[in-house]
């Protein structure tokens, strides 16, 4: 069963993912509300799978997904992608799905490409 | 300008010529004078006191007159000894030397009539300080019994011949002390003066240093060989009589060059282009002036354009000149500090352009306002635009983030229910709920666009363009501005794209950018109708204001039936 650590500062869409992710058979081992504690999650829980929001209240999901390891963060966020376009295209994260567009098995498809 | 002197000026108008002619009558009388110098003695006198005379009458604040005044009385007053009279022989002998240190205050404080540094006031006080030993000096003389006059003196207290040569020794070192501390103070101040000090400087201190040095020439050589050559007292004769000339020379020539002034200003109420700072600079001779308008509602010191002038709060030094009116603050000039030693100049210039001057200052005083005013437009848009960011963000952070949750909510459900209907109504549900973050999306996308902090006015319009109804060309690249130019360009190109869509029925547009000048120049073209200006509708209205706020032009040009081209001007500075 795969690990997924959750990152985002909105109490409500934690829970409607974990929900999401449980159904589809994730094991939800933990949720952060922001970089600092995403970090400290990461390191000791070591999920394979990282859901984490652009916007954090301390940094942004991109400068922490540099700090754990990238090639297992899904990026995500309620606002246009193109609002963030050249961070998103120097990222190395797998991806980036809008969270109106979030689903396990797009998730799915990003963490495992081809 | 002109006040009407004084009683005391009167007094002294009197006064003084009579003493100059007392004084040298008794140098006529007395068999031991050099009959040469009595012409020369009764010149030096005369030329002083009226001199003196005339500057303490045009400028009574000033004291280089009334010591130019004192330094001719002085000098001819110890003549008196000789005129019969054994208290008129004290008076004349104590004050034999009272002359020198008049001299000593006259040059040192010249220009402006103050003494301004340390080392002058230091050398004031010991040359006065000679006058007390000279005074000391005669209590204890006894000429009668020395056979050096047939005469007693009057202010006698006790004859002692040991006393008075002791005092005469210590008199003469300090006045020896005094003149080469005063030749030291007046070289320095020649070497520090620049061009258009020593122009004004030279004839006075030229003057004074041939002065100083005959006088050190004399009294070392009499005391050296006890007594000196005739040519020596000649010299020093001369050289007396033209420290006053000079003082003349000086007045003559600021009295030309306030006619000059007069011109110029004649020049400047016919010609408003010319500044006064201009003029000023010109007929003051000196490139580094500058005028600065007082201006009370804002506390400060503005130029004529109304830009702000720094002056340091020690305002009154030498290089500052206030000028008011009635007591009230009009302005001051900062200029070279020579400039001080003529103040004729600068006040005739000031007198006579005072129309000018408050002109100026008004024009000042108007634009600092307008300064402000446009500055605090600026802090209300700026004020504005974080309002809106924040805004967005709370509904971003807020609203947004809750419908989200919500929608991934009823389409979870939606995929667990087992019931076929209740699936079609989440499905409705669901939609609704997209449809609904849509609508939030776009409001707050209006309110400010995320994407132009983040990414910039190039990614920015790239969004607009792919959000209106019709083909927009876009052709800005990717350079970054403040937050200010920023959104200002983004909300007149949002604003520019919409007319053409909802007023114009525009079927394409265009958006350039350059930058030239210091300014970024965005142009918004479309083939619309035609026919929108600033004055119709509160959405150019508003550009115009807010693209104003910021220094920036803004033009539209839309003739009926040929399209409509809007053009933005930012300063980017």
């Amino acid at each position: 069963m795969k690990s997924v650590v959750i990152v985002d500062d909105h109490a409500a869409f934690r829970r409607q993912a974990r929900r999401m992710l449980v159904s589809a058979g994730y094991d939800v081992v933990g949720e952060a509300v922001d970089g600092r504690s995403a970090i400290a999650d990461v390191g000791r829980l070591n999920p394979s799978l990282v859901l984490m929001d652009v916007g954090l209240p301390d940094m942004t999901g991109f400068q922490v997904a540099e700090l754990i390891d990238p090639s297992r963060v899904v990026l995500t966020s309620a606002r246009d992608p193109r609002s963030f376009a050249t961070q998103l295209a120097a990222s190395r994260a797998l991806g980036f799905l809008p969270k109106d567009e979030l689903s396990a098995a797009a998730i799915e498809k990003l963490a495992r490409p081809g | 300008m002109r006040r009407a002197p004084s009683k005391l000026w009167y007094a002294a108008a009197v006064l003084g010529p009579l003493a100059v002619v007392v004084g040298e009558l008794g140098f006529f009388l007395n068999d031991f004078a050099p009959e040469e110098t009595l012409i020369l003695d009764l010149a030096v006198g005369s030329a002083s006191v009226l001199a003196g005379l005339l500057l303490w009458r045009l400028f009574p604040d000033n004291r280089t007159g009334l010591l130019l005044y004192l330094a001719g009385v002085l000098w001819a007053v110890p003549g008196v000894r000789s005129l019969g009279q054994s208290l008129l022989f004290g008076i004349g002998e104590a004050l034999s030397g009272a002359q020198d240190a008049v001299f000593a205050h006259l040059l040192l404080a010249y220009p402006i009539g103050r003494l301004t540094s340390r080392p002058a006031r230091v050398m004031v006080a010991l040359a006065y300080s000679t006058v007390a030993l000279g005074l000391a000096r005669t209590l204890v003389y006894g000429p009668l019994a020395c056979g050096c006059f047939r005469l007693q003196n009057g202010l006698l207290v006790r004859d002692w011949p040991d006393a008075y040569n002791a005092l005469s020794i210590a008199g003469a070192g300090l006045a020896l002390v005094v003149t080469i501390m005063a030749i030291g103070i007046l070289a320095r101040r020649w070497h520090q003066a620049g061009t258009l000090g020593r122009r004004t400087y030279s004839p006075v201190l030229g003057a004074a240093l041939l002065l100083a040095f005959s006088i050190l020439l004399l009294t070392v050589t009499e005391e050296v060989m006890g007594s000196a050559p005739r040519w020596m007292l000649l010299t020093t004769v001369v050289a007396r009589l033209l420290v006053p000339l000079a003082f003349l020379a000086g007045l003559i020539r600021s009295t030309f060059d306030r006619a000059a002034v007069g011109n110029l200003v004649i020049g400047l109420e016919s010609d408003s282009s010319r500044s006064m700072q201009e003029v000023l600079t010109a007929t003051l001779h000196d490139p580094s002036l500058v005028v600065a308008y007082w201006v009370p509602e804002r506390d400060g010191y503005f130029d004529a354009n109304g830009m702000p002038v720094s002056i340091l709060d020690d305002e009154f030094n030498e290089s500052t000149t206030l000028i008011g009116s009635g007591g009230e603050r009009l302005a001051v000039l900062v200029h070279d500090p020579a400039l001080r030693s003529d103040p004729v100049r600068i006040e005739a210039a000031v007198s006579a352009a005072r129309m000018v001057i408050q002109r100026e200052r008004l024009q000042a005083q108007v634009l600092a306002q307008l300064e402000e005013v446009r500055a605090s437009r600026a802090r209300i848009v700026e004020a504005g635009e974080m309002e809106r960011r924040r805004v967005e963000r709370d509904l971003h952070d807020g609203v947004q983030q809750r419908l989200l949750a919500l929608a991934l909510s009823i389409r979870l459900t939606r995929e667990q229910s087992g019931e076929a209907h209740i699936r079609d109504l989440l499905a409705d549900a669901g939609e609704e709920a997209s449809a609904t973050l849509a609508d939030l999306r776009e409001l707050a996308h209006g309110i400010h666009p995320s994407v132009l902090t983040a990414e910039g006015l190039g990614p920015a319009i790239e969004m607009l363009a792919e959000r209106a109804p019709m083909p927009v060309e876009v052709e800005v690249d990717g350079t970054r501005f403040s937050g200010a130019v920023e959104a200002t360009a983004y909300f007149a190109v949002s604003e520019a794209l919409a007319n053409a869509t909802k007023h114009a029925s525009a079927t394409k547009a265009t958006v350039r950018s350059s930058v030239a000048n210091g300014s970024l120049s965005v142009e918004i073209e479309d083939d619309g109708r035609g026919g929108a200006s600033i004055g119709k509708g509160t959405g150019l209205r508003g550009i115009a204001d807010r693209v104003a706020a910021y220094n920036g032009t803004f033009n539209v040009k839309s003739p009926a039936g040929k399209g409509t081209v809007v053009r933005v001007e930012l300063p980017i500075g």
